[in-house]
Parts: C-alpha cells; sequence; structure tokens
C-alpha cells in the first residue's frame, strides 16, 4: 500500500467521519484526495478539481475565458506528468494543485506582460506580484522538502513543528503527540488548524 | 452587492454544486472590489471541499489519461456524431449554413486538440457546451499533445485521433482571402 506523505493508509484518523461523503471537512476532503492518489484514480481526482482550478484562475487574474482554458490545461499537464513521473507532493494534494494554478496563471500573465500583451493581471499590485520570484520559486519547487519546509514555517510555531514532524518526518500523528508531549486529540486540532492556515496562507497570495 | 454578499453568492453556489461563472462575476464588482472578492474566492475555493465533479468530466477526465482528446470521448457517451455537434454549434453561432463546411474544419481543429483556446471567442464556449450538453465550466478541450506523450509515460499510453469513433479525418482546407466570421469566431481572440 502507498501513500502521498509515505504513510500507509491503514491508521487513517478520519475514517470514521467519512459517512456522509456530500459533506466533507477539510480533513476529510485531503484523505480523499491522498487515498485517490495512493489507488492511482487519478481521473477522478482530476475531475474534482477541474472546475474549482478554473474558478481559481479567474479569481487570480485578469484573462479571457480562452487564456483560461490554456492555463487550466497546462496545470493539469503537468500535474499529470509530475505524478506519472512519480512525483510525490509533500503539500495535501488541495493546496498543492492551487498553489501550482496560481504559479502557472501568473506566469501566464507574466509573459504576456512582458511581451506587452497586457498591462496587469488583477490591479497594479497584483502586477508587482507577478515578477515575485521567490513565490515562484517556492511553487516550482513543491515536493522538495527545504521549500515545503519554508511553507510550513510560515505557520505558527506549533502548528509549524506539528506538520514538519507529520509530512516531511512521515510521522503519525499519534508518534508526533509524543514527541510534543500533546493529547493525540489536540494533535488532531493542531493538524486541523494547521490545514487551515495553509490554504488560506496559499489563498491569501495567490499562490 | 457589497463585497460580503458577492463572497457568499459564491459560496453558496459553490457548495451547491452550480458552477458559479467566477470570470462573470469578477467582472460586474466595481473595478476596485475586484481584487479583493478575487482573494475571497480563492480562500472559499481553500476551505470548502470541491463539490462532486458532473459525470461528463469525469468521462473527459478518463480520456485525458488514456492519452485521447477529452472532446471525442464526450461526444462518442453522448451518442452524437460529429455532423450533428457542427450543425448545432453552427446554428447557436448564428452562421450561415453555408459556411456549416468551415465550422466543421475549426471543429475538428478543436475535437483533435490542435486549435489554440486563447484564440477562441467567448461565445463559442457557451455553443460548445450547449451542443455537447454539459456545463460550460466542465468542459475539456484539448488532450496531451505530442510533446506530452514522452513525458507521462505510463500515463499517456497514446493520443486519439480524429477517426475514433470511426470517422474520417476532414481534410484541411486553405482558407484564401480575407478572414471571415468563422475565422474570426475560432481564431479571433478574446471578446
Amino acid at each position: 500500500m502507498s501513500s502521498l506523505y509515505g504513510r500507509t493508509l491503514c491508521c487513517d484518523p478520519w475514517r470514521k467521519e467519512r459517512a456522509n461523503p456530500t459533506s466533507l471537512s477539510r480533513d476529510e476532503s485531503d484523505t480523499r484526495d491522498r487515498d485517490l492518489l495512493a489507488r492511482g484514480d487519478l481521473d477522478r481526482l482530476f475531475a474534482l478539481y477541474w472546475e474549482p482550478v478554473l474558478a481559481w484562475i479567474h479569481a487570480t487574474a485578469r484573462v479571457h475565458p480562452g487564456e483560461a482554458e490554456e492555463i487550466r490545461q497546462q496545470v493539469f499537464l503537468r500535474v499529470t506528468r509530475e505524478i506519472g513521473s512519480g512525483k510525490e507532493y509533500r503539500l495535501p494534494f488541495g493546496a498543492a494543485i492551487f498553489s501550482i494554478t496560481g504559479w502557472t496563471t501568473r506566469g501566464y500573465v507574466e509573459g504576456q506582460a512582458k511581451r506587452g500583451e497586457r498591462e496587469a493581471a488583477m490591479g497594479d499590485d497584483d502586477h508587482q506580484d507577478l515578477v515575485d520570484d521567490r513565490s515562484r520559486r517556492e511553487i516550482e519547487a513543491i515536493g522538495q522538502d527545504d521549500d515545503v519546509a519554508q511553507i510550513f514555517a510560515r505557520l505558527p510555531q506549533r502548528e509549524a513543528q506539528l506538520m514538519t514532524l507529520h509530512y516531511l518526518k512521515d510521522m503519525p500523528l499519534s508518534g508526533v503527540a509524543e514527541v510534543m508531549e500533546i493529547t493525540a486529540n489536540n494533535a488532531h486540532q493542531i493538524h486541523h488548524r494547521a490545514k487551515l492556515r495553509l490554504m488560506r496562507l496559499i489563498a491569501e497570495n495567490g499562490a | 452587492m457589497s463585497l460580503d454578499q458577492m463572497e457568499e453568492k459564491f459560496r453558496t453556489a459553490y457548495l451547491a454544486g452550480e458552477r458559479p461563472d467566477v470570470a462573470d462575476l469578477i467582472n460586474r464588482a466595481p473595478e476596485a472590489d475586484r481584487n479583493e472578492l478575487g482573494r475571497r474566492i480563492r480562500m472559499v475555493l481553500a476551505e470548502e471541499t470541491p463539490p462532486d465533479p458532473a459525470p461528463e468530466t469525469l468521462v473527459m477526465a478518463q480520456a485525458i489519461l488514456r492519452g485521447e482528446q477529452p472532446l471525442i470521448a464526450l461526444r462518442g457517451s453522448k451518442g452524437l456524431t460529429r455532423d450533428a455537434v457542427v450543425h448545432q454549434l453552427r446554428e447557436t453561432l448564428d452562421v450561415p449554413p453555408d459556411k456549416e463546411p468551415r465550422v466543421a474544419e475549426y471543429y475538428h481543429d478543436l475535437e483533435t486538440g490542435q486549435l489554440p483556446l486563447a484564440g477562441i471567442r467567448d461565445r463559442v464556449f457557451d455553443a460548445l457546451a450547449s451542443a455537447l450538453g454539459v456545463a460550460r465550466s466542465s468542459l475539456m478541450l484539448k488532450g496531451p499533445g505530442p510533446s506530452d506523450r514522452g513525458a507521462g509515460a505510463a500515463v499517456f499510453a497514446r493520443r486519439a485521433g480524429p477517426d475514433d469513433l470511426g470517422e474520417q479525418p476532414i481534410p484541411l482546407m486553405s482558407s484564401p482571402g480575407e478572414p471571415d466570421e468563422v475565422d474570426d469566431l475560432f481564431t479571433g481572440g478574446p471578446q
């Protein structure tokens, strides 16, 4: 049995909570994504994110429908290539694909702006973001531990510590709880808050 | 409508699986609010679980991962002939009947992944979604190209040709003279 983060799926802490698939929490959604990846069920995973990725593109940059389609195409072809070549994202899949979407969108718009084909993405402030090499490098490097650690470092200390141990050290949450000298329940709560904060950080910056 | 109301409108529609048109929502917002609305929409997307995809989206995703063109797979799943889709497309776009062969050319290029998407006029996407009976945002328009075959290795096993449904490829015709309205629809750029 394989897994996205190097952990097996036998100890899924949210399994009991997945009785109602129509009201998945973010935790359950991450677990489902990880499960789909582990099973190689990429078509369902891609179908799930197909429309949210388009929405993310339009919420990040003012692009025309055909351009948005081109960007969406690039995102999914890239992710398909990376997964096909064995890459494992060291982030929840939703965080990874939205990050890649933001970066791809900005790269597309930046290319057009440099060629003088457009003025800006979503206003002058965002245009400055388009040439933010630091954020671009981070997104390009998703999957490399050092860069993911830097993303985690933006979280509050306890959340960063837990995410690092769980995702980068492949430690189950029960083990993380022991190391951090907290209860397992507390570890789950911190994990939940950290993932939400991570997603919000990505949303805040567009990538 | 206030920013809070627009955000709530998006969240409600998104969670209900109604596929809200984000571009339209942002375009309707006052210029000064658009960046903030975009940020808020990304926040909703980040926080909420993606709703279940439409069955047609799954059909198209499966086709892409088999290395096939998604529009051909979708049309096949709907039991539609290429001629029927072209005819419907031509009618919806209000193009004169004598130009249906030109629409067929472009549709062929689109279906086989040869037409740059950025050049397609906005209303063609609506007409296409209508002709194929899917939501516009669900459409997957292009599968992997030849350069993706090696990179995807096991994922992109092969690339579908235009004759996957037993139809002959439409010969590409030259279009001498000035670009006409059909050229403009499919290559004229954003509108």
